[in-house]
């Protein structure tokens, strides 16, 4: 039974990473896999999609604080979209707000990598 | 003086009884008494602690136990083991303070004769030629008469009264003197209040009716040992679990007792096998598998058999005869059958239903009255019975047995649940329990489970969310560190307006977070790493977090309640 799904479009040089169901281990593991596979393609500016994602357990927020540190090591934009309050709370719980740009659509998102 | 611990299933209010009743004896107003009940209640463990409790606690009666514990190979040789035991207690309770191991070790016959020269006790010594004399001219009779008239002449020589406790006097049946039952001559040994007699025995039908007239008239006043109270169950399975090494959950140790018709002997049957089978009972499935393995091949199954086959020399042709017997009687819609019928439906050869009968009667499987037969009322015998005949009759295996069968008894099961459910402390408590298997994302069921039992709490969404996520890491925890016996994780939810109240249960092996969390953080494995977090989580997430050992591994409380102050 697998209640995760990602899928990724790119927006100009920027990847979305849209998220659905539960992010669990295997979940957090498939979004580790498909991050490092763009960040060796050269690509610098990601968005993770969270609107569609229903929960999220321990160990999948332990994949995101692992690209998070990544993204710090080699200099890369990653922004949040559509958090729940409950996902924001998590996040902030467990230290990874503060490292990425939250935004409430992915419109927003877009324009604030653009700029930068 | 102290005497030696060691295990006893209470049945306080029965000791209670007859420490008067030694008290009644010792100022000579001593009775005879029959005691009985269906086997397995306890009266042989009740009576040997009687018998330790006046051997060491008081000096105005000597307390002698009894018990028919061989096949004897005439009267003669029982008429001297008789002897041996009697006389052997008599001796040492008169000399109790030197006995420092605090153990009854009998004298040999052969020893007896000085032991009672030593004591200056000089009936004794009568007693002991008396014997020797029946010996050398095999006179059963007589010798047997002395061994039984005694403990009155020892009382009456001694100035003290004995109260003897024969214990399992169902065997008494079996020995003849001339083709007649020696219940008779007993009489001559009882209805004395220098030796008033406690009989001990079982069945309860077939000893009323086919021995318990024979020591009469008069007819010895008869008590019977009522079902282990519930209240007493909690302290006799601790001591079984102790005794056998083996845990069970609490909520079906209760339920389970009330199964097996509040039997101590079957509970301890039932667990001596589970001690081979499983370290933990703790679901009803567990507890149905063994249950249907003891009754098919184990502790249970042979506590009947030798029961029905014991002495009985029982070719394999009748045994088949007994199962259909049996079956008939179980398929039976009314509570009796005219044995006639029986004979006719089966198409049993003449002269086979009569002694078949008397044989399940006297094994307390059946009863028997004025021609008609039915079926002891007893859950365990039944279940017992319908083992047999499909194993015998339909040639089903273990597996069809545990399946079939086993449906049955969860629904019994369910029904005494709901009985002894008891009604929530709070009027507005809503109480919801779940069961789920441990395996990837049952927690999602949970969570979902909980999003439906929130509705009936007056908690917020934000509130309720943290809920969810406290209870995802509790599942998560609960699979990945209790190595669950079941794979199963327990979850009980109590709803108020104010709070929810969640527990997550395994029942593993019992864990402690603390260490659970350092040592995922010492593992090298990068995926370990990015473990252990949950708890932290949960205690940031709940109001309160408490782990508890449970009675099989390991339960998480948590609380949630209305107002959220941390946010």
């Amino acid at each position: 039974m697998r209640n995760f799904k990602v899928t990724q479009e790119h927006r100009g040089d920027v990847v979305l990473f849209k998220l659905q169901g539960y992010l669990n281990d295997l979940g957090g593991e498939e979004v580790e896999k498909q991050f490092k596979i763009s960040v060796k393609e050269g690509l610098k500016k990601f968005i993770i999609d969270f609107g569609k994602i229903a929960y999220i357990n321990s160990i999948g927020v332990s994949f995101l604080v692992g690209i998070m540190d990544a993204t710090r090591e080699k200099a890369l934009k990653v922004c949040f979209t559509s958090l729940s309050k409950i996902n924001e709370e998590l996040f902030e719980m467990v230290g990874i707000k503060k490292y990425a740009a939250s935004f409430a659509s992915n419109t927003e998102a877009l324009a604030y990598l653009k700029k930068t | 003086m102290k005497r030696e611990e060691r295990p006893f299933i209470n049945r306080h209010s029965e000791l209670a009884h007859f420490k008067h009743q030694a008290e009644e004896i010792a100022q000579g107003g001593g009775e005879d008494l029959f005691l009985f009940s269906p086997w397995g209640r306890g009266k042989s463990a009740l009576l040997k602690e009687l018998k330790e409790i006046l051997f060491w606690g008081q000096e105005g009666v000597i307390p002698v136990y009894f018990s028919f514990s061989r096949e004897y190979v005439d009267l003669l040789d029982f008429s001297e083991e008789y002897l041996v035991s009697v006389l052997s207690q008599v001796l040492l309770f008169d000399q109790k303070e030197g006995i420092s191991a605090r153990k009854q070790v009998p004298f040999s016959f052969s020893d007896l004769q000085s032991e009672a020269e030593r004591q200056g006790k000089g009936i004794i010594e009568e007693i002991i030629l008396s014997h020797k004399r029946s010996v050398k001219l095999k006179d059963d009779r007589k010798g047997l008469l002395n061994a039984l008239t005694a403990p009155k002449r020892i009382a009456q020589a001694g100035n003290k009264p004995i109260w003897m406790m024969i214990d399992h006097v169902q065997a008494m049946e079996t020995f003849t003197l001339t083709g007649k039952g020696i219940a008779g001559l007993w009489r001559e040994g009882i209805a004395s209040s220098w030796a008033p007699h406690l009989f001990s025995g079982e069945p309860p039908a077939y000893l009323l009716k086919n021995l318990l007239p024979s020591l009469g008239p008069p007819n010895i006043p008869v008590m019977e040992l009522v079902p282990l109270p519930v209240e007493e169950e909690e302290e006799l399975v601790h001591l079984l679990e102790k005794t056998f090494k083996v845990k069970i959950a609490r909520d079906l140790s209760k339920t389970w007792f009330l199964y097996l018709e509040s039997n101590p002997g079957f509970l301890t049957s039932l667990l001596r096998d589970a001690r081979l089978e499983t370290p933990g009972l703790e679901s009803h499935q567990r507890f149905i598998t063994l249950y249907l393995k003891s009754l098919w091949q184990g502790e249970l199954g042979r506590l009947f058999e030798n029961r029905l086959y014991g002495s009985n020399k029982i070719n394999p042709l009748n045994g088949r005869y007994l199962v259909k017997i049996l079956n008939q009687l179980l398929k039976l819609e009314g509570p009796m059958l005219p044995s006639t019928d029986l004979q006719k439906t089966l198409n049993l050869p003449s002269g086979m239903v009569q002694p078949s009968i008397r044989l399940l009667e006297r094994s307390g499987l059946v009863w028997e009255r004025f021609g008609n037969i039915g079926l002891e009322n007893n859950r365990v015998i039944r279940d017992w019975v319908e083992v047999l005949v499909r194993k015998y009759l339909y040639q089903e295996d273990l597996d069809q047995i545990i399946n079939q069968l086993g449906k049955k008894i969860e629904k019994t099961l369910s029904k005494f649940q709901e009985e002894e459910a008891p009604s929530p402390a709070g009027g507005n408590d809503l109480h919801f329990n779940l069961v789920l298997p441990i395996n990837s994302e049952s927690e999602l069921v949970a969570v979902r489970t909980l999003e439906q039992i929130a509705t009936y709490s007056d908690l917020d969404e934000a509130s309720i969310e943290k809920v969810k996520m406290a209870l995802i890491e509790a599942c998560i925890n609960a699979g990945e560190h209790s190595q669950s016996f079941e794979k199963k994780i327990r979850i009980y939810f109590t709803v108020r307006p104010e709070t929810i109240e969640v527990v997550v249960e395994d029942r593993g092996q019992a864990f402690d977070p603390v260490e659970v969390q350092a040592r995922l953080v010492r593992e090298a494995d990068p995926l370990s790493r990015k473990r252990g977090r949950g708890l932290a989580l949960i205690k940031e997430l709940m109001d309160e977090v408490r782990f508890e050992k449970a009675d099989i591994g390991t339960r998480l409380y948590m609380v949630k309640k209305k107002s959220d102050k941390r946010v």
